[in-house]
């Protein structure tokens, strides 16, 4: 891919897309006025209308016989009411307009000295406002003459109000000021961010796809000298940022709004405190999961407009895409609902339940962190989607596809860069979904093997049989030379040291549940511990990753690009935010030794005796004596150095035989 | 003579329908090909499969020795290609849409310059090379586009029905340019409708019927063939008497 290309594609789309003025209506106009609209001009007529009833005059009727009453001394007291009696029954209160009547059954002053219960009746229309505000009005004064009557009759036989109020109860909100604000913020505005980044991604989307198959544009660019990852990331570029700019501009506009109402002050319904309840990473996370929401729909969208053969058609098959969001956005405020490491596989869901946790201030960085892995598998299975789907030569020549033409492979059996990663995010999609719930159904230690010997070992076994690969070349099962060896077996004892580093660096209570969670496979017999933890991880973990994945991305890239991706695959993989460093790095440790050996046996010891030393480390750990690690700790700095220097020396060991094989060619 | 098109054995399958079947054929630098044959007959699949936007079930094509599949980007700096189906972007302007391509290929800026303004002059683009490419007329359109086609001097030229729709002035301004090309050493595949343009044009005929290669050869050498005195007559011999439009 030439970057410099992409750009000029970028480019082109943007300065076409910014002369369309549909889009720049919809983009930026329209979330400019519509806040102002909706919420300034909403109020102010509510206001309005409101002020308008409050300065009518209320018109009650009540039946004669209260005439001198209280009664009639608590209704006067009514702003704008005008009281007359009269006879009510349902036709005098309905010939007067907006009028209610107050009727009486019985003697009021008899009842009331009685001390019994007067019985009134109210007579309104409950089709109109002015009646319906009347009613009100007279219902609250009608219950504060009640408490008085009420009171007036407790003291005369020697009691006070408490006596009917035995518990008395009262609540005060002890929520500050930035909770309040992120619990409102947080029901309104993640579901808002996504709504509009679909909003925003669906127009381009459908412009740059079927629209150009129907303006007959698409062919056009196909036979410029570029290669079609290349088209597609400039037009997916395109795409992205102007979803992302309409979610931005939407958010700032309302919350632009919003902060007006504030200052103009007094009036403003809706105008409360906006204080910045965010702190700085919890800004950073927001926009992660922004950009990769945003790439997700930016891919989907695309993929669906490209399988229409024309502008309108592609818009009524993105309909049913706006309603699949929109169930997310619904169920996200359900009471009850937050993110657990269920909910965070849920696509959209997950995401929105994430950013609602952010703006509460009640962030599990573990949790958000498989909400980033879950939309990244995601968003790429999408992209690699829609690069499918712009190879595919229907698509080209502006023909309509159907849906067996998508799965149809084009007979190429080529396993490559882009399928290796392909591969990766149905491993991580699986593993996630499947291995979680295996680990967590059946005991940990069953689903462990499970998913070991079934999705890695499984799925490895899949992509080595479907393209017919020669299993000896393609996982590198080759000899390997005694210096290799020996720098693999000083590696695999010697790289936990340094990371000890990072050890250092994991919160507590992580470390507490990361070490409960492994108890049952640390009450196992020795040996099956090893089995567990060293040896299956050791093999099919290698497959994955020093095997298919590294096997793929050689047959399209240079030795530090595959050393890195897989290392990042890898680290990717161990699912948690707090070991991704480590894993990564022990992962381009085990990539050096497979691209210089190319023997993917040496990892798979190096990788189990690796894990095996770690398990019986914590084992033995657990009875040694603490004067032991009181040694360790004293001298940290000299065990985390001195296992630089062996990983120093393991790697050179490592390389050299590689190195002389090069110079041995060279002499040839 | 250097051979700068390559066609060989190109066969098409669409689901069950086999679109072309085993064509070949060669164009040669400072070489006017006429591809001829009704409509439905595979001229367009042939077409697209040389500019690599379709790819053949079976043969192979090479421009200036590229394999169009293999070496895609090579080749196609090599060749430019304008049909019917390839458009023009309506929120462009005509200059614009002529550089972006430049830029596409890879043009050296001061090179790309000088090309935009020789092209432009060229096909007469001045007066309305900051238009819209949405607003112009049919005519302005097929301007820009050749010029599109023709930006990074391409040393393969691939022109299918350049003239439809045009009028009379504004096809003889595209006849008169693809003579100049060919003087200048290009090959060109030219594809029309038009019997005339290519008696008056083509070094060398090739007919497309149901997906296959007819007959090609020289004008004299396909009337001497088929027996007949003027291209017309040869067509209409060779593709039977089927509906066809010409």
């Amino acid at each position: 891919m030439r970057f410099n290309v992409i750009k000029t594609i970028f480019l082109k789309e943007l300065k076409e897309t910014l002369r369309d003025k549909k889009v720049l209506f919809m983009m930026i106009l329209l979330p400019m006025f519509l806040y102002p609209i909706l919420f300034i001009g909403v109020s102010e007529i509510t206001a309005f209308q409101k002020a308008k009833l409050d300065n009518k005059d209320l018109k009650i009727l009540v039946s004669e016989q209260v005439f001198n009453s209280p009664l009639i001394d608590a209704l006067k007291e009514i702003e704008n009411a005008e009281i007359e009696t009269s006879e009510i029954d349902i036709e005098t209160v309905d010939s007067l307009k907006n009028a209610i009547g107050i009727s009486i059954e019985g003697n009021y002053e008899e009842s009331l000295s009685a001390n019994s219960s007067a019985k009134l009746k109210i007579l309104y229309d409950s089709t109109k406002e002015l009646p319906v505000l009347a009613r009100k009005k007279v219902k609250e004064k009608l219950a504060d003459l009640n408490k008085e009557i009420l009171g007036e009759r407790l003291t005369k036989i020697g009691f006070d109000s408490s006596f009917i109020e035995p518990i008395s109860i009262e609540s005060e909100d002890i929520a500050s000021d930035e909770d309040t604000l992120g619990n409102i913020l947080g029901k309104i505005i993640p579901s808002l961010l996504i709504y509009f980044l679909l909003l925003g991604a669906i127009y381009p989307a459908i412009d740059l796809t079927a629209g150009e198959k129907e303006r007959k544009t698409l062919q056009t660019i196909y036979s410029a000298p570029l290669l079609i990852p290349e088209i597609i990331t400039g037009k997916f570029l395109l795409v992205y940022a102007v979803a992302l700019a309409s979610s931005f501009a939407n958010i700032l506009s309302m919350l632009g709004t919003l902060a007006f109402q504030f200052f103009i002050g007094e009036g403003s319904s809706l105008g409360f405190e906006l204080k910045l309840a965010f702190s700085f990473s919890n800004f950073i996370w927001i926009f992660i999961l922004l950009l990769l929401m945003g790439s997700l729909i930016s891919a989907i969208t695309m993929t669906v407009s490209l399988l229409a053969k024309s502008y309108k058609e592609a818009q009524s098959f993105v309909t049913p895409l706006i309603v699949v969001f929109i169930i997310p956005l619904v169920v996200v405020n359900l009471p009850g609902m937050e993110l657990d490491v269920t909910t965070a596989l849920i696509p959209i869901l997950n995401v929105l339940l994430a950013m609602v946790s952010i703006f509460k201030n009640t962030v599990d960085l573990q949790n958000i962190f498989l909400v980033v892995l879950t939309t990244l598998g995601y968003a790429g299975l999408a992209i690699f989607a829609s690069i499918k789907m712009f190879s595919n030569e229907n698509v080209i020549t502006g023909e309509k596809i159907s849906y067996k033409q998508i799965l149809q492979s084009d007979g190429k059996k080529f396993f490559g860069g882009s399928e290796a990663l392909l591969f990766f995010f149905v491993v991580l999609l699986v593993y996630l979904y499947i291995g979680t719930t295996l680990q967590t159904k059946l005991d940990l230690v069953t689903g462990l093997i499970l998913s070991q010997i079934g999705i890695l070992g499984g799925l490895s076994l899949l992509v080595a049989l479907s393209f017919k690969v020669d299993f000896k070349k393609f996982f590198q099962f080759n000899p390997f030379g005694v210096k290799a060896f020996f720098g693999s077996v000083l590696l695999a004892f010697s790289m936990w040291l340094p990371l000890v580093i990072f050890q250092e660096m994991i919160p507590m209570e992580y470390l507490e549940e990361f070490a409960k969670a492994l108890e049952p496979i640390e009450s196992l017999p020795f040996f099956a511990m090893v089995l567990v933890i060293g040896v299956l991880p050791g093999v099919f973990e290698e497959l994955v990753f020093r095997g298919v994945i590294f096997s793929g991305l050689k047959n399209s890239h240079g030795k530090w690009t595959v050393i890195l991706i897989s290392a990042l695959t890898f680290g990717i993989m161990h699912m948690s935010i707090f070991r991704l460093i480590p894993t990564f790095l022990i992962g381009i440790v085990l990539g050096i030794i497979v691209w210089e050996t190319k023997s993917i046996i040496l990892s798979i010891m190096t990788h189990t005796i690796h894990n095996s030393l770690l398990a019986s480390l914590e084992k033995v750990g657990e009875t040694m004596s603490p004067d032991y690690l009181l040694i360790f700790e004293e001298n940290f700095y000299f065990f985390v150095f001195g296992g630089l220097v062996l990983v120093a020396i393991g790697l050179i060991l490592v390389t050299s035989e590689n190195r002389n094989l090069k110079f041995q060619n060279e002499l040839k | 003579m250097p051979q700068q098109i390559l066609a060989n054995n190109l066969t098409k399958y669409f689901e069950d329908f086999r679109a072309v079947s085993s064509v070949s054929f060669e164009v040669n630098e400072g070489e006017i090909y006429g591809l001829l044959g009704p409509n439905g007959a595979g001229k367009t699949t042939t077409l697209r499969m040389l500019s690599g936007i379709l790819k053949p079930n079976q043969g192979f094509v090479k421009i200036t020795n590229f394999d169009i599949q293999e070496q895609k980007i090579n080749a196609l700096k090599n060749l430019g290609f304008l049909t019917g189906d390839t458009g023009l972007y309506e929120r462009l302007n005509a200059e614009e849409m002529i550089r972006y391509f430049g830029e596409l290929s890879e043009v050296e800026p001061q090179v790309l310059e000088n090309r935009i303004n020789e092209l432009i002059s060229t096909f007469e683009i001045s007066e309305f090379r900051k238009k819209l490419c949405g607003k112009l007329s049919t005519g302005q359109k097929q301007r820009v586009s050749l010029a599109r086609t023709l930006i990074h001097n391409p040393q393969v030229i691939i022109l299918d029905e350049p003239t439809t729709g045009l009028d009379i002035i504004a096809s003889e301004l595209i006849l008169k340019f693809i003579q100049k090309v060919k003087s200048q050493g290009k090959a060109i595949i030219f594809s029309t409708h038009n019997l005339s343009e290519v008696e008056r044009l083509c070094d060398r005929i090739g007919i497309i019927h149901k997906g296959e290669m007819k007959m090609q050869g020289t004008l004299p050498e396909i009337l001497d063939k088929t027996g007949t005195e003027s291209l017309s007559n040869a067509f209409l011999n060779l593709v039977g008497d089927e509906t066809y439009e010409i």
